[in-house]
């Protein structure tokens, strides 16, 4: 994998969207056990102990991301991430470096649409040294035109890499453009390279005092640690940071009903192979119908035995990959069919194939194996996220941050293990039947007046 | 464990150094500077343990009871290496047609089956090396077993299966060859191994994947997949005696075949440094990458190689990075990377930049090449960059899969498993006089040039340096021959 602070395009909830349970799942996976305080500045801190490798994974969850984005300026809070690298007065641009991979451990960061976080994992010996690094960057930032111009041109390179040397990576970003009419879910987490180039030095400072402040953090702490050190530690170093007594500003755009279907083409001289996206909107990632949501996912999408890999893929051979996301985000979420067609068949072939799916899961539910297959899949899932401390601990931090439960990674599987067929059925036809769609088309540049779209009934 | 231990005693008085404070001013509460570290915890890793059945199959179980998973895998010891001359493919087609039907599953019956039981199963063929796998619940574990065993020991090959697998593999094929970096990689294949067995690409090309028989592909199962060059790993939640009982269970019958597979041998002999560029007109980025023949897996250079290397281009602290990253915000990442395999090896720097600076960054990636023996790899450098080694290593130890996965790649190569205790201080014992004599020996040379991005914007600086430097044209680009050129 290429270095990077990472960007992440879509919801953090999607890590845990691969659902099921098992039977009896307590006795398969054990409760964590976690402690939570709160400093007086606000800050909450949420941690666990276990002392099996000699290793602390360290996370700070940051309750901003690129929704936040500054007007005409898409593309900031990933920018601004890259920033938080940059040093202050007291730690240099290679402190992180220091604390983290030249003692053996690791760090990154990533920026989502509702967070962003920058996490560690060091040997257990280093975690005095980098609470006090993550707590220096809370505080302040010293910046100059110099290393912000040069991590402008990264992140560029970045936009390059993931948008536009990959032949899908503008139809992944045209996916939450075209979805979303007023929410700033709209803007794609990566900006664009206008936007980045509009960007000046002040705005950076003034992002950090507007967001990156105590009551604004969530601090996670996973592995071989003592409570009191770790009491100590935080106390010291996050303590004296001041909360300021101004609000932190939300997004309160409302993104109202679809009126209308809307149908966008888009073309592509790089698109070997024709592509489409149909989405719909969905509810918060707090909505009771999440997990219904996840496990519907699951079966249609999760695996090679998956209704749409099984149909669109395997038996008719109209698509490269068929897939459907429930990506569920804190104010709302989309519901989004993708399709890459099959070389030799049409866009429309594909989109009949695939509307004949979504018909068939509104009109006839799903079966009793599919749901226990999707339930044992989680499961599995949930305990590989339990083999290392930063599972855990990102377990834990969404769990903080998106759910607002904490102990959300100890009901979470039975809430799942409690979703019925007939649960799955409803909350896809809530979400689908009869709602409004938007169909995005990506089109090999040579095949664009060929394909027409069809105007097919909706599911 | 003692050696990760001694291994972090000297990474404590490292930082002790790092942290002597540049200046003193105040900041928040007044403490200016990093506390210092504490002393190191110890910790340890599961030794694994073998056993061998009667037909030759090496068992080898990593028990990991800590939580109820099991990760089991089963390795070939031979893969696209072996693939028939004009062929490319076949052994990546063969592992992967081993989940797509049995004597007495479909393909969609056994992904269900392995599914239902909340698993995961793949298959596949690569250098060196084909595999079948499962990561599952270890109360699953017998189920998972007796299908793995029944795809890795009755595939059915069926005619509609390979027909169904080239399609969608020449549809992944289109996508992939639309992205710079891809086509470089298997660019760099050819540049360094030619025509040799390492040279073409493992998953097959345009050309050769149709050209691939039935014939062809049970000739490559029983040539190569056979009990006696295969070793069948268990990492989790099991004991040695119940692996065995279960390899013995569902393996035990399995026959060793009367046709030995025949003696592969890679050479790089025939290199000479080239400078190769593919014109992709439409490409956002440009990959820029110098490359040259390397060191073997069983070289006695490869642990000073390793930390050379990532001296050279692994993490955020590596010479490239901040050279080409952070210095100059060229990139979003530059990497470098030995590819070692059992008969051959390759050595590669990489960046992807905006096409523009593409000459640009291959002189810096040139520059720091150099670099590595006039600017020893020495104090603090060394320290950090074994610590990066070893703590990658140790972390890859903490899932089931990647402790499975580090067994595979000794046992693909008939390493021992005492190897896998012998990395930490093998890599801590390497010194600045061994990296520069590697960087010497194998980097500091002159090292082919391969470019894939839109020519025009770079290709007159380029010449500057490079005047040797041939132009492909992306529909002229041939990958099944060595000078890359179609013939017309």
């Amino acid at each position: 994998m290429r270095a990077g602070r990472l960007l992440v395009l879509f919801s953090t909830c999607l890590t845990l969207a691969a659902s099921g349970l098992a039977r009896e799942p307590e006795a398969e996976v054990k409760k964590l056990s976690f402690n939570h305080t709160t400093l007086q500045n606000g800050l909450e801190i949420y941690s666990i102990e276990d002392h099996s490798s000699p290793t602390i994974a360290v996370q700070v969850w940051y309750h901003v991301g690129s929704k936040d984005d500054p007007d005409g300026r898409s593309g900031f809070a990933h920018l601004f991430e890259h920033m938080m690298f940059k040093g202050n007065e007291h730690l240099t641009p290679e402190t992180f470096e220091q604390l983290t991979e030249n003692v053996g451990g690791e760090n990154n960061a990533y920026t989502a649409p509702d967070v962003t976080v920058y996490h560690e994992v060091v040997p257990s010996n280093y975690l005095e040294p980098v609470l006090w690094a993550e707590a220096e960057r809370t505080a302040s930032l010293a910046l100059n035109d110099a290393n912000f111009n040069s991590e402008r041109d990264v992140v560029k390179e970045e936009y390059r890499q993931r948008i536009l040397a990959n032949p899908y990576g503008e139809f992944s970003l045209a996916t939450d453009q075209k979805s979303f009419a007023v929410h700033p879910y709209k803007r794609p987490s990566i900006g664009n390279i206008a936007e980045l180039d509009a960007a000046q030095l002040p705005e950076v400072k003034g992002f950090h005092s507007t967001f990156y402040r105590p009551d604004n953090a969530t601090l996670i702490v996973v592995g071989d640690f003592k409570a009191s050190d770790l009491e100590t530690w935080t106390k010291k170093y996050f303590g004296p940071i001041p909360r300021p007594t101004t609000k932190i500003p939300r997004v309160t755009d409302v993104e109202p009903p679809r009126k209308e279907d809307r149908h966008e083409v888009l073309s592509s001289a790089k698109a070997p192979l024709p592509a489409f996206a149909v989405t719909y909107l969905g509810p918060s990632a707090r909505s009771n119908d999440e997990p219904a949501l996840d496990l519907a996912e699951e079966i249609l999408s999760g695996g090679q035995s998956s209704r749409l890999y099984q149909s669109l893929v395997y038996e008719q051979q109209v698509a490269r990959s068929a897939s459907f996301s429930a990506d569920l985000r804190e104010d709302l979420g989309l519901l989004t069919f993708r399709v890459i067609v099959a070389s030799g068949k049409s866009l429309p072939e594909a989109e009949k194939s695939l509307n004949d799916q979504i018909e068939k899961i509104l009109k006839d539910g799903v079966t009793e194996a599919e749901l226990d297959k999707a339930k044992n899949r989680f499961l599995t899932g949930k305990l590989m996220e339990r083999e290392t401390n930063n599972g855990k601990a990102s377990a834990l931090g969404e769990a903080a941050v998106i759910y607002r439960d904490p102990n959300h990674i100890n009901t979470d599987l039975a809430k799942y293990q409690a979703v019925t067929a007939a649960e799955i059925k409803d909350v896809l036809n809530k979400y689908i039947a009869g709602k409004k769609k938007v169909l995005i088309e990506y089109l090999p540049e040579a095949k664009k007046e060929t394909a027409k779209p069809e105007d097919k009934k909706k599911p | 464990m003692r050696n990760r231990q001694v291994h972090l005693l000297l990474l404590l008085l490292l930082a002790l150094l790092c942290f002597a404070p540049p200046h003193h001013c105040f900041g928040i509460g007044g403490i200016d500077t990093a506390p210092s570290p504490a002393p190191p915890h110890s910790g340890s890793f599961t030794h694994p343990k073998e056993a061998e059945l009667a037909n030759g199959l090496r068992v080898i179980v990593a028990e990991r009871p800590s939580l109820p998973l099991l990760a089991v895998e089963l390795i070939i010891r031979n893969g696209s290496e072996a693939d028939p001359n004009n062929l490319a493919g076949t052994a990546s087609l063969t592992g992967s047609l081993l989940t797509k039907g049995t004597e007495k599953m479909s393909a969609p019956e056994i992904a269900s089956a392995i599914e239902s039981l909340g698993g995961t199963m793949f298959s596949s063929g690569a250098s060196d090396n084909s595999n079948a796998g499962v990561m599952v619940m270890s109360s699953k574990a017998e189920p998972a077993l007796t299908i793995l065993a029944d795809v890795a020991l009755h595939p059915a090959f069926k005619e509609e299966e390979i027909d169904r697998l080239k399609k969608q593999s020449l549809d992944g094929l289109r996508i992939v060859l639309q992205q710079p970096g891809s086509v470089a990689s298997y660019v760099i294949g050819r540049v360094v191994y030619g025509d040799g067995e390492y040279g073409h690409a493992s998953g097959g090309t345009p050309e050769t994947l149709p050209a691939i028989q039935r014939a062809d592909i049970v000739k490559f199962y029983r040539t190569y997949y056979r009990p006696d060059n295969a070793a069948l790993i268990f990492s989790g939640n099991v004991t040695l005696e119940k692996g065995k009982e279960y390899a013995e269970k569902v393996f035990g019958a399995w026959k060793v075949n009367q046709e030995a597979p025949h003696p592969i041998s890679a050479t790089t002999a025939n290199w000479k440094p080239e400078s190769v560029v593919v014109d992709m007109p439409e490409a956002g980025q440009a990959s820029v990458s110098l490359t040259k023949p390397a060191i073997k897996r069983d070289s006695p250079d490869y642990y000073p190689g390793l930390v050379a290397n990532a001296a050279l281009g692994n993490g955020f602290a590596s010479r490239l990075n901040r050279e080409i990253r952070i210095k100059r915000g060229l990139s979003y990442g530059a990497r470098s990377s030995l590819d070692v395999r059992r008969d051959a090896g390759a050595f590669f720097a990489s960046a992807q930049t905006k096409n523009e600076s593409a000459a640009e960054v291959a002189l810096l990636l040139q520059a720091e090449l150099k670099r590595l023996e006039t600017d020893p790899v020495q104090g603090n450098e060394l320290k950090s960059r074994q610590a990066l080694l070893t703590g990658n290593y140790a972390r890859s130890l903490e899932t089931d899969l990647g402790f499975a996965s580090q067994i595979a790649g000794l046992a693909v190569f008939n390493l021992p498993l005492e190897t896998l205790d012998k990395f930490i201080p093998a890599i801590n014992a390497v010194t600045t006089k061994e990296v520069t004599a590697f960087a010497g020996k194998y980097l500091v040379p002159p090292s082919s040039l391969v470019i894939v991005g839109k020519a025009s914007a770079f290709v007159d600086p380029l010449k500057k340096d490079f005047p040797e430097a041939r132009v492909i044209a992306q529909s002229d680009l041939d990958l099944n021959r060595a000078d890359l050129v179609k013939q017309k």
